[in-house]
């Protein structure tokens, strides 16, 4: 199941594709909407580090598919175990605007960083479970 | 625009596991009254200990259980620790997208 851990998201965007690689690419551009917070050269092998919802998190920036597609890892401070993968693409739209393409895969086996929030969720899928059951 | 969770996303996958009635039954007889026997389950079930022994593989296959062999049977467990933090983990970085993506939206 860990291998099908993943959050995929897409947004269409008026901004043309270069306007919006900038976006994607720069840490100025990650302080507008990917994070609070920003020390990281986006460009392929450089590590950073990231702050975003009072989370700080290390980043390493893996590839860098010029005005197309960037792929980079991060994990919260010092725990690899909660680390993963993030692939964001532009793609340009005939007739103007973009489509922004988001992939997070999470890395680790067990995601155990979690664990703090799973008696909520252990509650959520109870009741989850047994309204399914109810509606058969 | 728009921005919309894509079909195929985890959660998805994950529910869809527990699509089939048959394995809903299971997964919540399991997590109520603990671990038991293929057989055990099968019998308030209008299906076969073979169908249910089926059922159970597909679902320790998708992590929702797991197995342990005891003496001539094998006995199940739910395994909601591991479905919790899988879960947890989808509503945290989905939630986080979610408001990512509204920031570059309203940019």
């Amino acid at each position: 199941m860990a291998d099908e851990l993943q959050v995929e998201r897409e947004i269409l965007l008026d901004g043309e594709s270069a306007e919006v690689w900038q976006l994607v690419a720069s840490a100025d551009g990650w302080q507008q909407w990917l994070v609070d917070a920003a020390a990281v050269d986006v460009t392929e092998g450089a590590d950073g580090e990231v702050t975003d919802d009072g989370v700080t998190r290390e980043v390493r920036i893996t590839e860098v598919d010029e005005r197309r597609r960037i792929t980079f890892q991060w994990w919260e401070l010092g725990d690899p175990s909660t680390a993963s993968e993030v692939v964001i693409e532009v793609h340009p739209l005939l007739g103007g605007g973009s489509r922004v393409h988001i992939v997070e895969r999470a890395m680790s086996p067990s995601i155990s960083a979690r664990a703090s929030t799973s008696w909520e969720v252990r509650a959520l899928l109870l009741t989850l479970t047994q309204c399914t059951l109810a509606r058969v | 625009m728009s921005a919309e969770p894509l079909a195929g996303d985890a959660l998805d996958l994950l529910f869809g596991a527990l699509a089939d009635p048959t394995r809903r039954q299971l997964l919540q007889r399991l997590l109520a009254r603990g671990p038991a026997t293929a057989t055990t389950l099968a019998e308030p079930l209008p299906v076969s200990r073979q169908a249910v022994v089926k059922h159970l593989q597909a679902m320790e296959g998708a992590g929702l259980v797991s197995s342990q062999r005891e003496g001539r049977e094998v006995r199940y467990r739910a395994t909601p620790e591991r479905l919790a933090s899988a879960v947890g983990w989808l509503l945290d970085a989905g939630g986080s997208w979610d408001r990512r993506i509204d920031r570059l939206r309203k940019r």
